[in-house]
């Protein structure tokens, strides 16, 4: 046989020895691609506190769709940036994504600028301000603005025709950019009907009976000044509380009639579409991030079990 | 070898590329066909496996709810005939019995409750207190229970707002509520039994199902009108991120059904729940036929790979079996020659026809040699009678002038002179003669050059001088008669005749590897270069004034034609030093059998 016929015959059964090789490979491996999970850390202050439940269910079921290996961290609340700027850092390395929330939106944007040129990042809350679309980096948020407004006109509306309404603000954690918009709004809301908060405090320090001077609402602008104000609350007859929360102690306070009317952003949606912006920004890096806004919604003890407000309240089936 | 070409230019293909390429594609086609026939029969069959599975799976998990729901009912049923109806409300309650029927199925009830018409709380287990000022009359639960008293009616999945929970805990429920009489004071009022059923049991049941699928198939339930009261993605879908075509579901009847949803073709398989009506959706993607079979498309794509390899491979085999002895017999074609012909190992390994066109050829190759040799041979006659003709051109003239001697010396009474030139001269002839032959030995050629030179010394009185300086053993070579006489002739008309004696022709021979030599030297007059350089043309005008030139053309002429182009005359002269020329012909060994084959076999027989 000519040596041209030869190699042409060890070329064919070289050919068929291949390709039965990567059939051996492929369907011992029941041809499953291999799975490339992307690592996406959370960091968020508190983290164990019910106030997260929601927005940790929508994580985790965006985790599960997108075949995401989600690392939770538990964290207790943040007392200093610094402690929280460690705390992203030590999370971002390995990591894919970081998904944060922000407990102090000053002098964080060199952080957010070293972490995003190597880690997808997703800011929670405050992620308007600090997007940054050519960058690997954008936000998701409620409108806090329309959140304070709408918090507003709900007291304006079930006190219309009433005058000489004393109001108290617990405004929370005013370093965040989040508790300014709402601060703002709600204050400006108010103004334009009159009214100008008896106090402004950022937080309980003690019994709010004692600390501060008696009103006829407190609000307060978070779900942790909410929880502490119905604590204190819960038995007044007198005070009507109004605040922002999410959390299953406020709930059941709003259940009990403790809260007159709360605002609740949709921490599920919010918690899904940030993992899913993470996970859409890693499979298509050359595609700018997009910053996100969900809903939210006025909640009273009128409509708390409607159907559309007990999914979003009680996402979790017990 | 010029490669051929059709008339339009293109290049024809070889008989084995034909093949291969028309074989090859045919079983490819063939392959392919054949490959994606069963595939998409497998798929078919499949897809048709999997919708039946499905169905199965679906009728299994309906049974399993029906089991559930009626384990509900059934409960109900007892709670109501085997205690409500046992007791008088006045100074009895059903607390103990109520909390027996809790704690029998607390893992799939959350709560048992009786209310009055009123709404008022009878009896309820686990023991909790009602959320302060709550009105139950306005719940949809209790409602329906007087819209159809006779009946039991499983509620949607809704949050339970009953209870106070200081522990913040909510729970998601279905409420089963019947409308009950209770007895007080011997007198049957109006009243709702509550079985609060926990919907995470349904949840895990249709979540373990629904895990256990990893081709993206899934089930989901909904009531008559298509509101889902489980789904595997219902956070996303209360969320708003993903939706599902569960309204279309109110209109689908019990069986599979095809429809188109999000741009995806899926198969639904419905089966109703009795009694409540629910409907179990189980949904197949058209992605999941694609996922299950899979493997099936690269099991045929690899089996299509390696049959199209083989396949190759043997009609590479085929191929080669069909034209190997063409392109045998097409080689063996090409290479025939008279003296290469065609064997008959050229074509008999192939096939009748092959055989057949190689016998063909064969004969035509034979009949062609012998034609050729025909023609061969009657060039060499032809050449012969030229010889011959040569040959007879020295005759007359030699004989013309000896016969001239001889009558010229008789005539002057030298009558021994004339005996010994006759002597010479019938020597000469009889070489000449030479039975015919036209190649003698060396020796006999020589003799007859001295014969010659004899009698031209008879002739020329004290002109020249002869010297024969050859090597004896060089006599039974072979060589060309009457060579050396028409040398010898020149050297004594052209070089030596009128020296006075001072002439001198030398005839030499000698060997040099394969070649013999015989030179014919004189010390005459001597030609210019290029007198000499046009003495071996056919045209020798340019050599008319040293005679004709004929005898050494003659000579040069003879001497090629029997031993090939390369032998012959060579000729050497200087003006007034002299002329040599040297007769070169191949060393061949006298016999009679080499004289014969000689005479007999040509020009290539003697090369």
């Amino acid at each position: 046989m000519k040596r041209k016929n030869l190699m042409s015959y060890g070329l064919i059964l070289a050919g068929i020895a291949l390709t039965v090789w990567i059939w051996s490979r492929v369907s011992g491996s029941g041809l499953e691609p291999p799975v490339n999970r992307y690592q996406v850390a959370v960091v968020v202050s508190d983290s164990t506190n019910s106030r997260w439940a929601r927005f940790q269910a929508g994580i985790e079921k965006a985790a599960d769709d997108y075949n995401i290996s989600l690392n939770y961290l538990v964290t207790s609340r943040f007392e200093s940036l610094k402690e929280e700027m460690n705390l992203i850092t030590r999370a971002s390395a390995g990591a894919d994504g970081l998904i944060v929330q922000m407990e102090d939106s000053s002098g964080i944007d060199d952080l957010i600028s070293e972490i995003s040129r190597t880690t997808v990042l997703e800011l929670i809350g405050t992620g308007e301000t600090f997007a940054q679309e050519e960058q690997s980096c954008a936000g998701i948020f409620a409108d806090d603005h329309a959140i304070g407004v709408s918090l507003a006109e709900v007291i304006l509306n079930n006190h219309e025709g009433e005058s000489g309404l004393r109001i108290g603000i617990l405004s929370g954690n005013q370093n965040m950019d989040m508790m300014q918009k709402r601060l703002e709004a709600f204050e400006n809301t108010l103004k334009e009907h009159g009214i100008t908060p008896v106090w402004v405090i950022p937080d309980i320090s003690g019994s709010l009976s004692e600390s501060s001077p008696k009103v006829d609402i407190v609000v307060a602008l978070d779900n942790m000044n909410l929880e502490q104000a119905c604590l204190d609350l819960r038995n007044s007859q007198d005070t009507e509380l109004y605040g922002i929360g999410c959390s299953d102690m406020t709930i059941y306070y709003l259940d009990r009639g403790t809260i007159s009317a709360m605002i609740v952003p949709d921490d599920f949606q919010m918690g899904y579409l940030a993992v899913m912006e993470v996970f859409n920004r890693l499979q298509a890096p050359n595609i700018p991030m997009v910053s996100r806004e969900v809903s939210f919604e006025v909640i009273d003890r009128g409509n708390l079990y409607s159907a559309k407000h007990e999914t979003m309240l009680f996402p979790i089936i017990r | 070898m010029n490669r051929l070409k059709r008339t339009d230019g293109g290049q024809p293909l070889s008989i084995n590329a034909t093949i291969l390429l028309s074989f090859t594609l045919i079983a490819a086609a063939a392959i392919l066909i054949t490959g994606f026939a069963l595939f998409s029969q497998f798929a078919a069959r499949s897809r048709q496996m999997m919708t039946e599975s499905a169905e199965r799976l679906t009728e299994r998990t309906v049974v399993s709810l029906e089991d559930y729901l009626t384990d509900m009912r059934q409960l109900s049923d007892a709670m109501y005939y085997d205690v409500i109806k046992e007791h008088d409300f006045r100074d009895e309650t059903v607390d103990t019995e109520m909390n027996m029927f809790y704690e029998s199925g607390k893992s799939r009830i959350v709560s048992l409750a009786l209310f009055s018409l009123t709404g008022d709380l009878v009896s309820a287990a686990p023991g909790a207190m009602i959320k302060q000022g709550l009105d139950v009359t306005k719940e949809s639960w209790y409602s329906r229970a007087f819209a159809e008293v006779e009946n039991l009616h499983f509620s949607l999945p809704h949050v339970q707002n009953l209870f106070d929970d200081p522990n913040y805990r909510y729970y998601w429920v279905i409420s089963l509520s019947r409308a009950v009489r209770i007895t007080v004071n011997g007198v049957p009022r109006n009243g709702v039994l509550l079985v609060d059923m926990n919907y995470s049991t349904i949840v895990q049941m249709l979540d373990d199902i629904n895990a256990g699928n990893s081709t993206g198939q899934y089930m989901y339930l909904t009531d008559s009108d298509g509101t889902i009261i489980y789904h595997p993605k219902q956070m996303q879908i209360n969320a708003g991120i993903l939706d599902e075509n569960n309204q279309a579901v109110r209109d689908y009847d019990d069986g599979v059904t095809e429809e188109v949803f999000n741009g995806e073709s899926r198969v639904v398989i419905i089966d109703t729940v009795s009694y409540t009506g629910w409907k179990l959706v189980s949904v197949i993607p058209s992605s999941s036929f694609s996922l299950n079979v899979s493997q099936m498309r690269w099991f045929v794509i690899m089996v299509v790979i390696v049959m199209f390899l083989a396949i190759i491979m043997v009609n590479r085999g085929v191929a080669s079996s069909i034209s190997g002895p063409v392109r045998t017999l097409d080689e063996a074609v090409r290479k025939a020659s008279d003296t290469n012909p065609i064997t008959n190992e050229s074509f008999e390994k192939g096939s009748l026809e092959i055989m057949h066109l190689g016998q063909t050829l064969q004969n035509y190759q034979r009949r062609n040699n012998e034609l050729m040799k025909d023609i061969v041979r009657e060039q060499e006659e032809k050449r012969k009678t030229e010889l011959d003709a040569l040959q007879s051109q020295i005759n007359p003239h030699f004989l013309y002038n000896t016969l001239d001697s001889i009558v010229w010396m008789i005539e002057s009474g030298h009558s021994q002179e004339a005996v010994h030139m006759i002597t010479q001269l019938a020597n000469i002839f009889r070489i000449s003669l030479s039975k015919g032959n036209t190649i003698i030995p060396i020796e006999d050629e020589l003799k007859h050059a001295r014969n010659y030179m004899n009698i031209q010394q008879v002739r020329f009185p004290n002109a020249f001088q002869v010297k024969f300086d050859t090597d004896p053993e060089l006599d039974r070579y072979c060589t060309v008669k009457l060579v050396l006489q028409p040398l010898l002739e020149n050297a004594i008309y052209y070089g030596v005749k009128n020296m006075d004696e001072d002439g001198m022709i030398i005839v030499r021979d000698w060997k040099d590897e394969n070649d013999i030599y015989i030179s014919v030297e004189d010390n005459g007059f001597g030609m210019p270069k290029e007198e000499v350089e046009h003495l071996l043309l056919e045209d020798r005008s340019k050599a008319r004034h040293h005679g004709s030139g004929v005898g050494l053309y003659n000579v040069h002429k003879r001497i090629q034609l029997w031993f090939g182009e390369r032998y012959g005359l060579r000729i050497e002269s200087e003006p007034d030093v002299g002329t040599i020329v040297i007769i070169c012909f191949p060393a061949i060994p006298y016999s009679e059998e080499t004289r014969r084959l000689l005479e007999e076999g040509g020009k290539e027989t003697r090369s």
